[in-house]
């Protein structure tokens, strides 16, 4: 795989500090979503809150809260508009999807049965449900679920063969590192195993289903756990020592398959494959903490681990 | 009901914050016991001296609470971070003087987790031995100081949630 720095490829058009207080902090990112407009939809895992900002950065709502009543969010992640104008907002640890409105009212709440982890979220257009990348406790746990608007199973994809990689022993710590993620370019899904290099490709419309290897220079394999799972150090340390599949993104025009060593959202190295608008897959060896695509825009965590929250806008280049 | 089950060790492991072995080994009796006085040690501690390590400094000399902290009860429970942020708002509101405590071996891993998780708190450096004896409570605790700086009441909880409901 051939490398390109990643201003070759994308330019920055702009930066954006998002309005934040005291009494209102933004914690810990855990996902972006920026409509036509250029309204940001934030969600903020610590605080369990989902903002709404402005395209210069103001803040002009807040939803939600801790806790785990009706508007309120445990960890929520991956925050989507939908063509339908509405908010979807999944929840990790609540194991749901709350809809919101623009104006802040919660339209209705998806209980996701089944589901043991939750990690990844699109919204079909045209009220065709959801792409959820996850694990349902079922005999052969699939990792990628289309459900509709009520979050009834239409179909499942890509079983999960291997619960850890190759070569390596079970320990319950592959659970706080393995998870499901996954992108939507059109009718095709693409989708991922962190602790793995393989990208998926499911072709809603047919089924098939394709595979190809990203593993950029200098993707570090997964190493082996620690045996104490209470000596936090160490686990910390593990979970830094190896390459980890974030979320994808995807346009038209390209997918970047961001690997982060340690916590995207903290300013840890991140490196990226990506595939331009000419099909070949480059390496991105050193790559901004990316994400969202749309728009033809990449949304970054400009300077993440810092108290300001600044996202940089970049164009990509043809 | 595998995964289910692995989930579930997870949490204990990683996210929630761990009950610690105590829960089955030791009564309550010797744990709030050693709370206690653990909760003397600290006051007594506080009382004679003080460093700081790192955070913003609060205006007042003496703390009305304290919230002793180390590494462990930081990366291994993410409802740490939450709880001292609402710590800190209360206190902000009330005008009293909270402090976080580390013990010094702990210092650069506390300091640089209250960075990352916005908790604008002085962090005062406490001796392990302060701590209480890990074999018996791996509980988080909170302390209500006097304005003479003695130990008023002690609260512990094994999560940052049920600590949060014992502050004043």
């Amino acid at each position: 795989m051939e490398a390109m720095p990643f201003h070759d490829a994308f330019e920055l058009v702009d930066t954006l500090i998002l309005e934040q207080s005291d009494s209102l902090p933004i914690v810990r990112v855990s996902g972006v979503d920026v409509d036509t407009s250029g309204t940001i939809l934030l969600s903020d895992a610590a605080e369990g809150r989902i903002r709404l900002h402005g395209r210069r950065g103001e803040l002009l709502r807040v939803m939600g809260g801790k806790g785990s009543g009706p508007k309120e969010f445990q960890q929520p992640f991956a925050p989507r508009f939908g063509s339908d104008g509405q908010i979807h907002v999944p929840d990790a640890a609540l194991r749901r999807i709350s809809v919101f409105d623009r104006a802040g009212s919660l339209r209705r709440q998806i209980k996701l049965e089944g589901f043991v982890l939750l990690s990844g979220l699109e919204v079909l257009p045209n009220g065709r449900g959801y792409l959820v990348a996850g694990i349902r406790s079922e005999k052969q746990p699939m990792v990628l679920h289309h459900l509709d608007t009520l979050g009834v199973e239409v179909s499942s994809y890509l079983p999960l063969r291997n619960f850890v990689p190759a070569g390596e022993r079970e320990s319950i710590l592959w659970n706080s590192v393995r998870m499901p993620v996954v992108a939507r370019r059109g009718s095709t899904v693409l989708a991922g195993l962190s602790i793995a290099d393989s990208l998926w490709t499911v072709d809603l419309e047919t089924g098939k289903v394709a595979s190809t290897h990203v593993r950029p220079p200098g993707y570090e394999r997964p190493s082996s756990p620690p045996g104490d799972v209470r000596d936090s150090r160490s686990v910390v340390r593990w979970s830094r020592s190896f390459s980890r599949m974030a979320p994808i993104l995807a346009t038209d025009s390209m997918v970047l398959v961001p690997f982060v060593r340690g916590v995207m959202n903290e300013g840890d190295p991140v490196m990226a494959a990506y595939q331009g608008p000419d099909g070949r897959w480059r390496s991105l060896p050193v790559t901004p903490a990316v994400m969202r695509a749309g728009n033809g825009m990449v949304v970054a965590l400009h300077n993440p681990g810092e108290d300001a929250v600044k996202l940089a806008l970049y164009r990509q280049k043809r | 009901m595998i995964a289910r089950k692995a989930h579930l060790l997870l949490c204990a492991a990683l996210v929630g914050c761990r009950p610690g072995a105590d829960r089955t080994q030791v009564d309550d009796l010797s744990r709030r016991a050693e709370v206690n006085r653990a909760g003397e040690r600290i006051a007594t501690h506080l009382r004679s001296g003080r460093a700081f390590a790192c955070g913003t400094r609060s205006p007042g000399d003496s703390p009305d609470a304290v919230f002793p902290v180390t590494a462990g009860q930081c990366l291994s429970c993410l409802e740490v971070g939450g709880m001292l942020r609402q710590v800190a708002r209360q206190a902000r509101k009330a005008h009293s003087t909270t402090w976080v405590g580390v013990p010094p071996g702990d210092t650069a891993e506390v300091c640089s987790f209250l960075k990352r998780e916005k908790v604008a708190l002085p962090v005062v450096l406490l001796p392990s031995r302060a701590y209480p004896d890990p074999e018996i409570t791996s509980d988080l605790l909170y302390l209500r100081l006097d304005s003479a700086g003695a130990l008023a009441g002690v609260e512990a909880a094994h999560s940052g949630t049920e600590l949060l409901k014992h502050v004043r």
